[in-house]
């Protein structure tokens, strides 16, 4: 497996030099689906807007490590060149489909948006409608304003504008967090046949561990501007190995019959009042020694002082 | 917003100016004399003399009182007429709020200057009127802004714990209800001011100035036949105009910004 | 609402207003000092049994509301009075100086637009940047001049110290150079007059422009065309242009009545033959049919600009309802 995307020691900071995402590494390759997981506040959505280099405010950026698209290093380009990657070679969807959608272009505009920008002017009409039966939709849609599309249909709308120019990489940022449960899994299936059929990576970014187990063949979580554990979707969640995974799996999956389902205390602490040492140690039922002083090394899929511990899990559930 | 406000200085500077204009000023802004178009920097005439041989400087400075009066004289009418109507309209809602919107959106149709113009030119001229006009043209911006603030906090929870203490529907409004709408409604009458001053300056050009008044309008009017031989005719009152109407433009937008809930 | 529907509910309510403007022409006839048959005709001396005329026509003798009903018959059929000012119709009067003033106000507001919005958006792409800084500066300065003066300070610096532009008038009809030779002729005596009326909406458009274009900047849909690799230029002309447009839209339309009042100092500095100088010398010459004439086209031009102002609003955001 050779990789399209590799994300190498990344850290995205303030200007003030606040780390919002520190020393992450990551690759993905054709084909597949990698998951990136963790709560809101983890840093997950950052790293995804670093690798197209676009972040949501001007003070933010990318203080060390690279990112590479097909072996090319993004920070050596000129600006023009990353340009034409986005959306060429990387393809990038969002949380909110309808606050990402011009509201006064129409469905085919913002298609024809990804062609026109690389160069691609024929044919358009039969291009756009092309695309739109790609996620399902009529060739109609073309001509519908945002505000007359559906959440689901606009989630489409911009999986076709993202898929059009058939970049190799998909960036999905919380893809289907804003829509109904029932539109979900039709988003979900999109993604996953795109994957199969065109050999698309897709980088998943996600809260909901439902997805994941539907959707990814690999996992990477995230906490606190970290990655803590990073394994095949399968063994992630057969055997999680970092507490702070114990913790989310043991949220969703615990049937809690009779009982409260777990929930783990506390939450991701802000950027600027980060715990010296291990960042998880504040929440930590493990957390002991080294844990408070030095941050542990991400080996062998997991970033833990406390790895052999944990084995036989970490919460000691009721 | 810790600097002291520049704008804010700037109307003091000006306000003080106008009231002690017969202290400062070196003399009869009216009173004629022989040495007619001296330029800049002559003897005794600072700032020249106009076709009439009167001083500039004189003129300048007493041409403050006519803009100031007549910017916050019909910005404070027309300040009390907005927030009459506007909390009528907004207190009791119905057809009493139908009736001055419509009554408002009417007024705001109407072309301020030109109408200000034709009522004055038939009417003849007179600071009182002018004042008077200019109010009463400039109230529905205001009564708009007062009116949706007030139908807003009508259901407010301060407002019925006062209307359940008793209190009469005026005194509510009046102790309760406005204060707390005091700074948008301020911001308007800021920039009210320089809108009024600067109708006032298009009026005293159009020839239509109280004659027994020196007022920077008027000079620039004066100016106008003498562009080709006398040019500070032209520059000192048009900047004074200009520096006014900017320093409560500025106040305006200072007071905007410091009220912006998103720290502008 | 459909929109040929939403336009013919627009135009009903244009209809009162401008009913109500006749009508306050009618008051201020009625409310002048002194008799309001001087009003009617004018402060000039006419002849006798002209004024015995007008006093049987608008009904002088009769009440009120039959010289309200009367006198909005006249308007209704175009009578506007006769200017013995001049010695003309009133509406001929003003017909014959519309063209100028139109061509005036027209240019100014073109080129207003287009620079207006190019500023703004140039200050806008780095906002707090040193560009961004010199507009808004400029702008509100620019905003606080009054035009007459500025007019007056083009005249000194382009006409009187360096003798490159004509300071007053129109280029001249007769001996007129044509073609391209004439148009040039003709842009000479329009650049400063056009400028000074332009500057304070170039301020107003630019400001607008500014401060929406920053606003659309930031917003998610902005992102996503950048992700997609669409340029800064494109997304300007593309997305912010077009989500400003609306806004820009109602400034200029809603600020139409405050062009004509600029237009009317304007053609006064510079002797221009529009209205505006028809205005300022109707006033001068007590002319006071020719003064209502003119108050009742610039309120009816008012009340037709805001129409076309939420018409092309609508147009151009078919969201509104």
């Amino acid at each position: 497996m050779s990789a399209l995307l590799e994300i190498d020691g990344l850290t995205v900071a303030l200007r003030d030099g606040t780390a919002l995402v520190e020393d992450v590494s990551l690759a993905l390759a054709a084909g597949e689906t990698l998951g990136l997981v963790g709560e809101s506040g983890s840093g997950k959505s950052m790293t995804a807007h670093a690798i197209l280099g676009l972040f949501p405010a001007p003070y933010i950026h990318i203080s060390a490590g690279q990112v590479r698209v097909d072996g090319v290093d993004l920070a050596t380009l000129s600006p023009a060149a990353r340009r034409a990657i986005r959306g060429r070679r990387v393809g990038m969807i969002f949380q909110d489909p309808s606050s990402y959608l011009d509201p006064l272009l129409t469905a085919g505009r913002h298609i024809a948006e990804s062609m026109r920008v690389h160069g691609v002017t024929d044919r358009m009409p039969e291009r756009v409608a092309t695309l739109l039966a790609r996620v399902d939709l009529p060739a109609s849609a073309a001509a519908r304003f945002p505000h007359e599309l559906s959440g689901g249909q606009r989630q489409r709308v911009l999986i076709a504008a993202a898929l059009a120019m058939e970049p190799s990489v998909l960036i999905a940022d919380e893809p289907t967090t804003a829509l109904d449960v029932t539109v979900q899994a039709g988003i979900l299936d999109l993604l996953r046949r795109a994957a199969a059929e065109r050999g698309l990576g897709v980088l998943l970014i996600t809260h909901d561990l439902g997805v994941v187990a539907e959707t990814c063949d690999r996992v990477a979580v995230m906490y606190a501007g970290r990655i803590v554990e990073q394994s095949g979707a399968r063994s992630l969640f057969r055997a999680p190995r970092h507490p702070y995974t114990q913790g989310l799996l043991a949220s969703v999956l615990d049937p809690g019959r009779d009982s409260v389902p777990f929930a783990m205390e506390g939450s991701v602490p802000p950027a600027h009042a980060m715990p010296a040492g291990c960042r998880f140690h504040p929440r930590c039922p493990l957390a002991a020694g080294r844990c408070f002083t030095e941050v542990p090394p991400f080996s062998d899929g997991v970033a833990c002082w406390h790895v052999d511990e944990a084995a036989s899990g970490a919460w000691s559930r009721p | 917003m810790r600097r002291a406000p520049l704008p804010l200085v700037g109307v003091v500077l000006l306000i003080a100016l106008a009231l002690g204009a017969s202290l400062l000023s070196p003399g009869d802004p009216l009173a004629g004399s022989a040495d007619a178009l001296l330029p800049p920097g002559s003897v005794g005439h600072l700032l020249g003399t106009d076709d009439l041989g009167r001083d500039m400087l004189a003129m300048l400075i007493h041409g403050s009182r006519v803009s100031l009066a007549v910017g916050l004289a019909s910005s404070g009418v027309s300040l009390l007429l907005g927030v009459l109507a506007g909390a009528t309209a907004g207190w009791l809602g119905g057809w009493a709020d139908a009736v001055v919107m419509r009554i408002s959106e009417f007024f705001q149709t109407l072309p301020r200057f030109v109408l200000a113009l034709i009522v004055i030119a038939i009417a003849g001229p007179g600071i009182g009127k002018v004042i008077l006009v200019i109010a009463v043209l400039g109230w529905p911006q205001t009564a708009r802004v007062v009116r949706a603030e007030i139908s807003a906090l009508r259901g407010a929870a301060f407002v019925d714990a006062a209307r359940l203490g008793g209190m009469p529907a005026p005194l509510i409004v009046l102790r309760e209800v406005l204060p707390q709408i005091a700074g948008p409604v301020l911001v308007l009458a800021a920039l009210d001011v320089a809108t009024a001053i600067l109708l006032e300056a298009g009026l005293g050009f159009f020839g239509l100035g109280d004659p027994n008044l020196a007022s920077w309008g008027a000079m620039l009017n004066e100016a106008q036949q003498y562009l080709r031989s006398a040019w500070w005719m032209s520059v000192f009152p048009g900047l004074a105009i200009g520096i006014t109407v900017l320093m409560f433009n500025a106040l305006g937008d200072r007071a905007a910004a410091a009220l912006d809930p998103r720290g502008g | 609402m459909s929109l040929p529907a939403y336009i013919l509910r627009r135009l009903l309510h244009a209809i009162p207003l401008l009913l109500a403007v006749a009508v306050m022409n009618f008051m201020l006839i009625a409310l002048a000092p002194g008799d309001p048959l001087t009003a009617l005709v004018g402060d000039f001396p006419a002849p006798a049994e002209y004024v015995a005329k007008v006093r049987v026509d608008y009904g002088q003798d009769k009440p009120m509301p039959v010289r309200l009903v009367r006198y909005l018959g006249h308007l209704a059929e175009g009578d506007f009075g006769y200017s013995f000012a001049n010695r003309m119709p009133v509406s001929t009067l003003v017909w014959e100086r519309l063209g100028a003033t139109l061509r005036l106000t027209g240019t100014a507001l073109g080129s207003a637009a287009l620079l207006g919005v190019l500023l703004g958006l140039l200050a806008a792409r780095r906002a707090g940047g040193w560009v961004d800084r010199v507009v808004r500066m400029g702008s509100t300065a620019a905003y606080a001049l009054p035009e007459f003066w500025v007019g007056q300070l083009l005249i000194l610096l382009f006409a009187v110290h360096l003798g490159w532009l004509p300071s007053q008038g129109d280029a001249p009809l007769r001996g007129a150079a044509s073609g391209w030779a004439g148009v040039l002729e003709g842009a000479r005596y329009l650049l400063l007059p056009a400028f000074a009326l332009a500057l304070r909406y170039v301020a107003l458009i630019a400001r607008i422009t500014r401060a929406r274009a920053v606003e659309v900047l930031r917003a998610e849909f902005v992102l996503a065309a950048r992700a997609r690799g669409a340029s800064e230029t494109r997304i300007m002309l593309d997305h912010v242009l077009r989500n400003a447009a609306p806004a820009i839209i109602t400034v200029i339309g809603y600020n139409a009545g405050f062009l004509l009042a600029g237009s009317a100092l304007i053609e006064t500095v510079f002797g221009w033959p529009g209205v505006g100088r028809l205005l300022f010398d109707s006033i001068a010459s007590r002319d006071t049919p020719t003064m209502l004439a003119i108050l009742l086209m610039v309120s009816a031009t008012v009340v037709v600009a805001n129409l076309l102002t939420d018409v092309v609003h609508r147009l151009l955001d078919r969201r509104v309802h």
